[in-house]
């Protein structure tokens, strides 16, 4: 099995998009999400299915790789015509995670002495393990009240990473956390408490690696998790 | 003074701000604002700069003809003439003709960049006020309208639909009391404070007959105006889309320039900076992302024309460099993946050490009190309350008489250097080391921080059957070391990659190294109980979905459950901190093999590039794959710069060709990679153009323009 076109969908930062469709010569196709355009909180690889006319369509393109650059609209109507077909088979992946890690963010008890506890969690999807390592310094947790940002601060440095309720390590600092479909972990940490503060989201960064068969090496990601209310 | 009389006497039909030129329309200098001001709320309206096309305010006027100040000139000097003439507040509004612009920022199918044309449309309002500051106004109309949401390529589609996210119908008003109103009103304000904080300011001069020149500094204030009805007046146009739609790109909703979202999802996307991008085009200042190399070439000469061709010879050298670091990255990957055994194999030769070391760390770590308290804790909180006061006793034994710290260091140990593991977080470290050294910006004199984004058609020549797969793999095998070969001692030379890492173990056991300081009862300690602490996370506030674990409420189950909790803990302590072990032992050999790379890379190009036939002989003898590569990614640099040559900043938009490229770059300011908020006084030019067109007094030399960050 070899690749034979692969199309990417990236924004420069702050957006900072990032998919990759990979085709295939067996006729399947993946889709690695590092920077998700549908703004899930949801990183990994999907298993597409495109039909006959868009395989042949996006063969035929060569192995590019071609970028769509979402902030841009399409150069021709070949080119349009080639990101619809490239959009038609990554929204297939949608209902297929291949190796998925999707984050959510709560909080344990009520603040206290301005800080608060927050965990990260992340929950494993699809056909097999998802592959990842977490970039602490390049992550952050968000403070917000009413919709508005109301402040932001560094993720903490982490002695540990992600772990299940049985206190089972998934890995995720220094080593590349493994989580098979279905396993769930943490990661608790404190963090000041902006005044004001009504609600907190984690955007989450590191690095994404096994998303495709030939391209094992850990590639930038980030997600941010939905938000959650403060109690208190 | 005859640069004075030509300018006062010779200008009789110039329609321009107030001042001695303005007065020879009707032979009458205006009065001084001090006695005729005009209201105030007259200033910021955008509906008297439209009835006002000239860009010029109604002014009334005194009696003092041209002569008349000239005579005054004569005697009391020019300051005493633009007091007597100039008012506070002067307005002009600024509309010039559409921009284009050529960015790089497509990707054909072999991987090259190509270029397309795109239009801005510059427009805002400019006010003096007097010799304290400029200010800087966009009005934008805030308005309501749907987008296309059904795909058309979708069977069930209705004929003619349009492509998803198309404008429906016309924009409509957004009602009084919306919460759009306010909201975007805000990011607006915050895109102009995100102008106004770069500092910029108009520096000038007032010519004085009988004394010095007064300086003047103008402190320019950047500021939005929003308005909402359909007919008003506005330098740019958005739509914002109420709460109940959320911004998704497959859905035909993705957020643009013209196009807010006060739902945003997840999109982590930050409007103020995108605001604030957009806000530039409306000052008239293009894109700086995605330029190939003739652009960037002008925009060096923009920008710091003294000193640009030097600088953009040391920045083709550096090109070349990144082109050949990029090119060899995947080879490199590879030749490590094809000699890891040799490695992975001398580290786990180790494991016997670093056993016997953390089960001392162990041994050490688990009685501490953090522990204790979150085993404690955990139990606690998974118990029936009945079993509260056994828990101290349970723990107690768990972690005492129960706790087997040899078994469980042991099996952390193998499982952190286990062949799987090891490989994977050697090759992911220097996977990391590789991008990030191909991946920094440089610093560009005159201009600022740049980054080289090196396309796919140049790794593509390494690749398996590409023209430059041979010496790649030639520097490859040199820098890492060769491949391990069945039933084989590897014979790797010291200096190479994999030679480094496989001397490494022998110098843990040493009284002080890194095994003596990285694995000790602390870090096992500490490890242990923030994987206790992390369990009670996911225990008390598991995922969507999962339902609350059930309490615990026999005595038995109680032992079970802390034994498991302790070993598993114990486990994954041992296995962080022999992780850790490694990391810490790795990085710094393949970032020195890394740089070690990026010098001879440095060294080669410079030998090719740049060094005299004299000075060939000291950089000794080359090798002859590296000098292969250099060469080859030289060739395709200047088939690139020949083919766009004297194309300029906007090749599309003159009318000429603008050929795929091998590389781009990216000014890593504001109007470029918006990674900093960085401007430059030369993106100002227009604006101090406009300002000394319309703004500056006759009196004044033309001014120019400082950025303070």
């Amino acid at each position: 099995m070899s690749r034979v076109a692969t199309f990417h969908w990236r924004t420069p930062a702050p957006t900072s998009v990032d998919e990759e469709l990979a085709v295939y010569d067996d006729g399947h196709a993946l889709l690695a999400v590092r920077s998700s355009r549908r703004l899930l909180p949801a990183i990994g690889s999907y298993t597409c299915t495109p039909d006959g006319e868009d395989l042949h369509l996006l063969t035929a393109a060569g192995p590019g790789p071609i970028e769509f650059d979402l902030l841009m609209p399409p150069v021709g109507p070949e080119m349009a015509a080639l990101m619809s077909a490239a959009d038609r088979v990554a929204a297939t992946g949608e209902a297929a995670p291949e190796a998925v890690a999707t984050f959510h963010v709560r909080t344990l008890g009520s603040p206290a002495d301005g800080m608060l506890t927050v965990s990260l969690l992340v929950v494993g999807s699809g056909a097999r393990a998802v592959e990842f390592e977490l970039d602490p310094a390049a992550s952050s947790v968000v403070f917000r009240a009413s919709g508005q940002p109301v402040g932001w601060v560094d993720v903490p440095e982490l002695a540990i990473g992600f772990v299940t309720p049985d206190a089972e390590g998934l890995g995720g600092i220094h080593r590349r956390a493994i989580v098979e479909p279905g396993a769930y972990g943490a990661i608790v940490f404190d963090v000041p408490l902006p005044a004001g503060s009504g609600a907190v989201s984690v955007r989450v960064a590191g690095w994404l690696a096994e998303a495709l068969p030939d391209h094992p090496m850990p590639e930038r990601f980030a997600a941010a998790t939905a938000e959650v209310p403060i109690d208190g | 003074m005859g640069n004075l009389r030509s300018r006062t006497a010779g200008r009789t039909n110039r329609t321009r701000g107030p001042g001695p030129q303005a007065a020879t329309r009707g032979g009458r200098l205006p009065l001084p604002q001090s006695s005729h001001s005009p209201p105030a709320a007259g200033l910021s309206d955008a509906a008297s700069l439209a009835a006002d096309p000239a860009g010029l305010m109604a002014l009334p006027e005194v009696l003092l003809s041209p002569l008349d100040a000239l005579a005054l000139q004569r005697a009391a000097g020019n300051r005493a003439v633009a007091s007597a003439v100039r008012v506070p507040l002067q307005r002009v509004g600024v509309k010039e003709d559409p921009k284009t612009e050529t960015l790089y920022n497509k990707t054909n199918a072999s991987g090259e960049a190509t270029a397309k044309k795109y239009t801005m449309h510059p427009r805002y309002q400019m006010v003096r006020n007097g010799d304290t500051g400029v200010t800087v106004t966009i009005a934008i109309k805030f308005l309501n309208q749907a987008r296309n949401t059904v795909d058309p390529a979708d069977p069930a589609s209705p004929p003619g639909t349009p492509p998803l996210g198309t404008l429906l119908g016309d924009p409509t008003e957004i009602p009084g009391g919306d919460e759009r109103r306010g909201w975007a009103e805000g990011i607006a304000k915050e895109a102009a404070t995100v102008w106004s904080g770069t500092g910029i300011t108009l520096l000038g001069e007032e010519w004085n007959l009988w004394s010095k020149n007064t300086k003047k500094r103008l402190p320019v204030t950047f500021t939005s105006k929003a308005v909402y009805g359909v007919g008003d007046d506005a330098d740019a146009t958005v739509i914002v889309h109420p709460a109940t739609v959320v911004a998704d790109p497959d859905k035909g909703h993705p957020i643009d320039a013209g196009n807010w979202y006060k739902n945003k999802g997840a999109y982590s996307g930050d409007e103020k900076i995108i605001a604030a991008h957009e806000y530039g085009h409306l000052l008239g200042i293009p894109d700086e992302y995605s330029q190939s190399n003739e652009q960037l070439n002008a925009l060096l000469h923009q920008a710091a024309p003294g000193s640009a061709p030097s600088v953009s010879a040391a920045l083709d050298r550096a090109t070349v460099e990144r082109m050949v670091l990029a090119a060899l990255r995947q080879p490199l990957y590879d030749q490590l993946d094809t000699a890891l055994p040799t490695v992975t194999d001398a580290i786990r030769a180790a494991r016997p050490q670093v056993k016997k070391r953390m089960a001392d760390a162990a041994k050490a770590g688990v009685t501490s009190v953090d522990v204790h308290t979150a085993l404690e804790n955990q139990l606690a909180a998974a118990s029936e309350t009945a079993l509260g006061p056994r828990i101290a006793r349970v723990v107690t034994f768990q972690v005492t008489k129960n706790f087997s710290n040899r078994a469980l260091a042991g099996e952390g140990v193998e499982a952190g250097f286990s062949a799987v593991a090891l490989g994977k977080q050697i090759k992911d470290a220097y996977w990391k080391a590789l991008v990030d050294a191909g991946s920094g910006t440089v610093a560009v004199a005159g201009l600022g921080d740049v980054s080289i984004n090196v396309k796919g058609s140049v790794t593509a020549t390494t690749k398996a059957g590409g023209a430059q797969a041979a010496p790649a793999a030639g520097v490859a095998t040199s820098a890492v070391g060769p491949g391990a070969t069945p039933g084989l001692p590897a014979i790797a030379p010291s200096a190479s990659l994999i030679a480094q890492i496989s001397a490494l173990p022998a110098t843990w056991s040493a009284a002080g190294a890194a095994l003596e300081a990285g694995v000790n009862g602390m870090v096992f300690a500490t490890k242990m109980a923030e994987t206790l602490r992390r369990a009670a996370g996911a225990v008390a506030a598991p995922p969507p979905g999962v339902a609350p674990a059930r309490k615990i409420a026999l005595e038995g189950a109680l032992y079970r459950a802390a034994h498991k909790l302790v070993s598993n803990a114990a486990r994954e302590a041992a296995r962080q901190t022999a992780a850790e072990h490694v990391d810490k032992a790795i990085k710094p050999v393949l970032s020195t093999s890394v740089a070690d790379l990026s010098t001879k890379i440095s060294e080669e190009v410079a030998r090719v590039m740049k060094t005299t036939p004299a000075g060939v002989p000291a950089l000794g003898t080359p090798d002859p794959n590296m000098t292969a590569l250099v060469n080859a990614m030289k060739t395709r640099l200047e088939a690139d710069k020949t083919e766009t040559k004297g194309t300029g900043r906007d090749p599309l938009g003159a009318g000429k060709a603008a050929p795929a490229q091998d590389v781009t770059y990216s000014y890593q300011g504001l109007m470029g990679s918006s990674k900093t908020q960085a401007i430059r006084p030369d993106q100002l030019a227009a604006l101090v153009g406009h300002f000394n067109a319309k703004l500056k007094t006759t009196f004044e030399k033309a001014f120019t323009v400082e950025v303070k960050k």
